[in-house]
């Protein structure tokens, strides 16, 4: 009796015992769990075991090489130069969007008649895919039939990056703007009206209080954005004849990575694709943790 | 707000919002004129502001020679069935996060996570294998089977189910309600804007898509999707006016679908993930 | 300090009409109390004060200055909002400096109305004023998170306090309260009004913060005012059944029956009425307080149940001859048709639920109400009471009419 007494006390209030209900989650996250073991987890596997193999051209002479060749192809000029590529075109789209996603957000965040037009109208390049983005760019930048064809931007290396994050750009502002506008509709009125009435100009307002109120939104849009940069390739397919830009000046890692198929080079690729996500994740955690401090959570 | 009101800042609001308006749609204007224009016309020349020499049936050939018809026929289907997926994976995935126990949480939801951080492009060949292994290569199983489930969906809707107010489901559970119940009752109705916003997202995901199917089929005209339909119309500058008229009919859907349902994107996403 | 006045002020929204031709002047140093249930239009004119909607029509002036058009933070007004919209991200120091930062402000020791924008020095000791005055020291450095909802509401009315405004507007800002902290923080804001002096026009739907904080009350229904006065004259001579009903807890008994010959038919009962009309439907309001339980009184009514509240006791009771249907126009009371309540004489032993009584209204308590209007008989619209009301000329409220011998 005493026993009883003392489980009772001690017991927590359950509908079902933990393990049953630790068997439900199981079974619903075992789709997504399925899916991602055989199409990510695999495959990553995959490719961090294929990067201790080397092959030759006909793809039959799949031989052992060990740990040594992950030191090589690190530390080797392509992936160098396939991240900093990568980099180049992150400082060149990321602060971009950020500022465009702002502007636009904070203009059409108001209330005026047919506002929804114009929103809309923000919204909509996230409609068109990367690869039609490249298209409708091509009708800009191509030096044969293109608008901006002085300077041929796309033709001069030092010019090319620019001209395939100018179409980036574009087609990611529509999601950028509709982050941003999120997070400023999310700023309860009232705060916004005390502000107006403590007197602050729209300058004062935005920097004071608007800016640090959605700074966990921004935030949340700098990681989308910086994981995009650096997984950029079908724009610059579409839009580099030959692809990858003059004298490769627009060869993202992901670009090298798909150059780096064939059985003879797909040890390289392999491992150059270990190590995209292995600076993917470092970079998304740093943002996480430096950030972290700075960013303003409510309540 | 009152501040809104004089009409001589009012206008200059609209002018702002034309003006980026022109900004943005810019791109599209021209390649439209592109499109539409003779291309031999433009090759030797000058920029063009207005169509020149139009080519009314431009998007009638890109339309026939790309067999685009078929190609965005098969992209619907293989859109919706992702779609469709993508969102019950998610719901189901967001729901054990959310509501239900189990060991090593956070662990398991840092594996949901990561996929994130890698491109298809970069897992686009082990996974060519396996599909080629089943014997998936032009068939709609191949397209569809790696994409049914996203963890960006998981993290969306996990994030509107934590919003759901604790005292709805404490009722609920003293009228003891199943976790089916929960789930299918109450807390998907009440996130129905993040659901109706992650739909939209994975819908307009799926059928961009172009690596992918580019890659699985081996024969295009008959299992390609939309975007590669459109990329097969020519190869030469002469008739680049095709491919972007063809791009701009396979973009067209898309962009109606986004303005009818982009009030709920922004409402979707205001209730959901960035409140952070 | 400065007046408000509503001159005929009309606010529209597309189609609905939340504020119509309000005439309203609150007077310089007066907290008048805006109150009504929910919708009737008072927080869209305390927000209209504070320049935060536009008005449709008329003119609302602050002082002697038409502020139609004028930008809020040019109005030398400070609100306390209902949800406090306090910046969450900033310290309550900081906060509560936010006015100060960028609108010029009356100065403590310059000339006679000098207005400028103070140094660090001088925000600096206003803020310590305002921290001093609503005892906020201890919680200075931190965050409104951080804070509990009476904490907040406090900051947000030091924030507003610290600019010393002509106006102070209050827009329900103890509704967020529990019951022991509302009372408690009445008491703190009728402190701050005696000693600042400055003009205040709170917004509530609850008729005890109006009667206990008030100096004049006005009462909005439907964005239409029903009665301006101060808290007596509101509760003894209501101006029509809508008022009656709202102000006082529990409200006013009102029934309506036809009037003629010195009495009014109510139900079953004839209560004989000085000054009753010679015909036509009238409402007959009596307050729970001022009926006697009597051996042999004119109205008959069988005891429904009766509540013991410790201090007194009310007996509710069904007058007999059937409900007299108080119909759903707004200006009706809202009580169960039929239904009254009775204050009992404390002491007197309580009557048994089931049994008849008879009551007697005491003298003079009586109000009579048109039964098509409700206005109070006499009036067609909100009396002109109150010292220096809009065309008002002090005249006294009408006496309520008595019970006839």
């Amino acid at each position: 009796m005493r026993r009883e007494l003392a489980a009772a006390r001690g017991a927590k209030v359950r509908d079902t015992p933990r393990w049953r209900e630790a068997g439900l989650a199981l079974l619903f996250l075992a789709p997504s769990l399925v899916v991602f073991a055989v199409f990510f987890y695999y495959p990553f596997e995959q490719l961090i075991v294929r990067g201790l193999y080397r092959n030759n051209i006909a793809g039959d002479n799949l031989r052992y090489v060990g740990w040594g060749q992950y030191r090589d192809v690190l530390g080797g000029d392509e992936f160098r130069e396939g991240i900093g590529h990568s980099v180049q075109f992150l400082l060149l789209t990321v602060p971009v969007g950020l500022l465009l996603g702002i502007v636009l957000a904070v203009v059409a965040n108001r209330r005026l008649r047919g506002i929804k037009i114009f929103q809309t109208i923000f919204t909509s390049t996230v409609a068109t895919s990367t690869a039609v983005a490249g298209f409708i760019f091509l009708a800009l930048l191509n030096p044969s039939i293109g608008l901006i064809k002085e300077p041929d931007l796309l033709a001069q290396p030092d010019t090319a990056m620019i001209g395939v994050a100018l179409a980036s750009s574009w087609q990611t502002l529509g999601l950028s703007f509709v982050i941003v506008l999120a997070g400023l509709q999310a700023i309860p009125r009232e705060v916004e009206e005390a502000s107006m009435l403590d007197g602050h100009g729209p300058l004062r307002r935005f920097f004071r209080v608007t800016l640090p109120l959605i700074s966990p939104v921004l935030m949340f849009l700098l990681v989308i954005l910086v994981v995009n940069a650096f997984q950029a390739f079908a724009q610059i397919d579409a839009l580099t004849k030959p692809p990858g830009g003059p004298d490769q000046a627009t060869e993202t890692i992901v670009f090298k990575i798909f150059e780096n198929r064939t059985p003879d080079r797909l040890g390289d690729g392999s491992i150059m694709s270990v190590g995209l996500f292995a600076v993917t994740f470092v970079v998304t955690l740093a943002q996480f943790l430096l950030l972290e401090r700075r960013v303003h959570y409510g309540e | 707000m009152a501040s809104e009101s004089t009409p001589g800042r009012r206008l200059g609001w609209y002018a702002l919002l034309g003006a980026l308006s022109l900004l943005v749609l810019l791109p599209v204007y021209f390649a439209f004129v592109r499109a539409v224009s003779d291309p031999t016309t433009i090759l030797g020349g000058d920029a063009l502001l207005v169509p020149k020499d139009v080519q009314s049936d431009v998007f009638q050939r890109a339309w026939r020679n790309g067999n685009l018809g078929g190609a965005m026929g098969r992209s619907l289907v293989v859109t919706v069935a992702i779609t469709a997926a993508q969102v019950a994976t998610s719901v189901l995935a967001a729901y054990a996060f959310a509501y239900l126990w189990f060991p090593f949480k956070r662990l398991v939801f840092a594996l949901f996570m990561a996929t994130l951080l890698l491109p298809l492009e970069v897992t686009v060949l082990p996974n060519l294998a396996t599909i080629s292994n089943l014997g998936w290569r032009n068939s709609f199983q191949g397209l569809i089977v790696p994409f049914l489930a996203t963890a960006l969906g998981t993290f969306l809707i996990r994030q509107a189910f934590l919003g759901v107010p604790s005292e709805l489901r404490d009722a609920a559970r003293l009228e003891g309600w199943t976790h089916w119940q929960l789930l299918t009752r109450l807390v998907v109705p009440l996130s129905r804007p993040v659901i109706a916003a992650f739909t939209l997202i994975s819908f307009l995901g799926a059928y961009n898509q172009y690596l992918w199917p580019r890659i699985v089929t081996t024969r295009p005209d008959e299992w390609g999707t939309a975007p590669i339909a459109v990329r097969s119309l020519s190869s030469n500058p002469e008739n680049a006016n095709l491919i972007v008229a063809g791009g701009l009919l396979v973009a067209l859907p898309m962009i109606v679908l986004l303005i009818f349902f982009q009030r709920h994107v922004v409402r979707g996403l205001t209730a959901g993930a960035v409140k952070g | 300090m400065a007046s408000v006045t509503f001159d005929g002020v009309t606010k529209r929204y597309g189609e609905v009409t939340a504020v119509d031709q309000l005439d309203l002047h609150v007077e310089d140093g007066e907290f008048m109390v805006l109150l009504g249930p929910s919708g009737c239009g008072k927080s869209t004119a305390l927000r209209m004060v504070a320049g935060l909607e536009d008005i449709s029509g008329g003119d609302l002036s602050i002082g002697d200055r038409v502020v139609n058009s004028v930008v809020p933070a040019q109005r030398d007004v400070a609100m306390v909002f209902q949800s406090y919209a306090l910046y969450p991200h900033m310290t309550v120091a900081r906060n509560i400096e936010s006015p100060l930062l960028s609108k010029p402000t009356r100065v403590d020791d310059g000339a006679e109305g000098e207005v400028r924008k103070l140094t660090k020095a001088e925000r600096q000791a206003r803020v310590d004023e305002a921290v001093r005055m609503l005892g906020l020291a201890d919680y200075v450095q931190r965050k409104p998170g951080a804070l509990s909802g009476g904490q907040r509401q406090r900051v947000a009315v030091a924030r507003a306090v610290v600019s010393r405004p002509a106006v102070f507007l209050m827009d329900e800002p103890l509704s967020n309260l529990d019951a022991k902290l509302r009372a408690q923080t009445r008491a703190e804001l009728i402190d701050l009004h005696t000693r600042l002096g400055t003009t205040i026009v709170y917004v509530t739907h609850d008729q005890i913060e109006a009667m206990t904080m008030a100096d004049r009350v006005a009462i909005l229904a439907d964005g239409h005012l029903q009665q301006v006065g101060t808290p007596r004259e509101v509760y003894e001579a209501p101006a029509n059944v809508f008022v009656a009903g709202f102000v006082g807890n529990p409200p006013m008994n009102t029934a309506r029956g036809p009037a003629g010959g010195g009495v009014v038919q109510i139900g079953a009962s004839q209560l004989p009425v000085a000054d009753a009309p010679a015909g036509g439907e009238v409402v007959v309001g009596v307050r729970p307080e001022h009926l006697e339980v009597t051996a042999d009184g004119p109205l008959r009514a069988r005891v429904h149940h009766v509540e013991w509240l410790g201090h007194e006791a009310q007996a509710s009771v069904d007058l007999v001859g059937g409900p007299a249907d108080e119909v759903g126009s707004p200006l009706a009371t809202g009580a169960s048709p039929g239904r009254w309540v009775v204050r009992l004489a404390p002491g007197l032993p309580a009557p048994e639920p089931g049994s008849e009584i008879a009551l007697t209204p005491l003298d003079g308590q009586v109000h009579l109400f048109d039964g098509a209007t409700g206005w109070r008989l006499g009036l067609d619209g909100p009396p002109v009471t109150g010292p220096g009301g809009i065309g008002g000329d002090g005249a006294e409220p009408d006496e309520p009419v008595g019970v006839g011998g």
